[in-house]
């Protein structure tokens, strides 16, 4: 049920096409079944992620101290761990985003993520993850798409492009090669 | 343009670190985290950068006297380092690492003692640069926003 038309004032003045629609209402969803997406909003005209969950793993101290301003500075709420082992300790289904250091020596991050997706079989409930990196060759890249990481950023990583990171992730949920 | 004396002179102090490849981007990146919440960020992320590359240096140091060079455990320790004075945004001192890291995957141990003496100047220069700049940054009072450098 419904019309559409075409408004004009004339040849060259351009037109609006309208249209009225009858829509139905959906039935009431169980929506403890629905994975809890987490709501971006907008702080001071910018995308943040007021709540958002993310672990961050890097046995860098400095760099994590970093990498906790940013992701606190876009409203997240950061745990961060230095090692692998403590990583799977702590990540549960409550953290949505998980930023991992994958070129430390001694710190298998690419084990980890496969650990990670070995802890959480309901896809819905595992956190998305992300390769913080060093250097981004083929192999890098092979290598995370293997054990099925959800994205790879380059380190030092800017705020802006932590912010669209986070965004086209939660967004579309789909693997991405961050340049 | 500043109109406080002491604001402005900061203002030049903190174009000549960039200007003299002394800092890059990244240390602009630390300065836009910096807000009410985290008002003394960057001096923060500064402070402990010199506490830990305190230890990484010592490390190499030693790791240095011990004949014939490990070169992996020295790659390890200077990978730890570059990362931590990339974070920072130390863009000389991460050039002398890059340099004394290709030295140790060629196996040249001279390479390598040559490189870190040159990453300790540039180290000393910048740490002594930047304890002036936040020095005279807490006598200016709080800064509004962060300027990118023209």
């Amino acid at each position: 049920e419904g019309h559409i038309w075409i408004e004009s004032e004339g040849l060259g003045k351009g037109c609006t096409a309208i249209f009225i629609v009858k829509l139905g209402i959906p039935g009431r969803l169980n929506e403890s079944k629905l994975p809890i997406m987490p709501r971006m909003s907008t702080i001071h005209g910018q995308i943040a992620f007021p709540g958002l969950k993310v672990l961050v793993m890097d046995e860098n101290g400095v760099s994590r101290m970093v990498t906790k301003g940013l992701l606190v500075h876009l409203g997240c709420d950061v745990t961060m761990v230095s090692s692998s082992d403590e990583c799977l300790r702590v990540v549960s289904h409550e953290h949505k985003v998980v930023l991992m250091d994958v070129c430390v020596p001694g710190i298998d991050g690419y084990e980890t993520a496969m650990r990670i997706h070995e802890k959480f079989t309901k896809h819905h409930e595992r956190p998305l993850i992300v390769a913080l990196t060093g250097n981004t060759d083929k192999v890098i890249n092979e290598n995370c798409m293997k054990v099925g990481m959800d994205g790879i950023v380059l380190k030092p990583v800017s705020l802006d492009k932590m912010r669209s990171v986070l965004s086209d992730l939660l967004e579309h949920q789909v693997p991405f090669e961050a340049i | 343009m500043e109109k406080n004396p002491m604001r402005r002179q900061l203002a030049i102090m903190r174009q000549a670190l960039f200007d003299q490849g002394y800092l890059d981007e990244q240390f602009i990146q630390l300065e836009e985290l910096q807000d009410d919440a985290n008002p003394n960020f960057v001096e923060e992320v500064v402070t402990s950068y010199y506490r830990d590359s305190a230890r990484l240096i010592l490390k190499i140091e030693q790791a240095l006297e011990r004949k014939p060079f490990d070169f992996n455990k020295l790659d390890g320790y200077m990978h730890q380092f570059k990362g931590s004075s990339s974070s920072i945004g130390a863009k000389k001192v991460k050039a002398e690492s890059t340099l004394f890291r290709e030295h140790c995957n060629s196996g040249n141990g001279e390479g390598c003692v040559r490189a870190f003496q040159q990453l300790k100047q540039e180290y000393a220069t910048l740490k002594k640069k930047l304890e002036a700049y936040f020095q005279l940054a807490r006598q200016a009072g709080p800064m509004e926003t962060a300027c990118r450098p023209k």
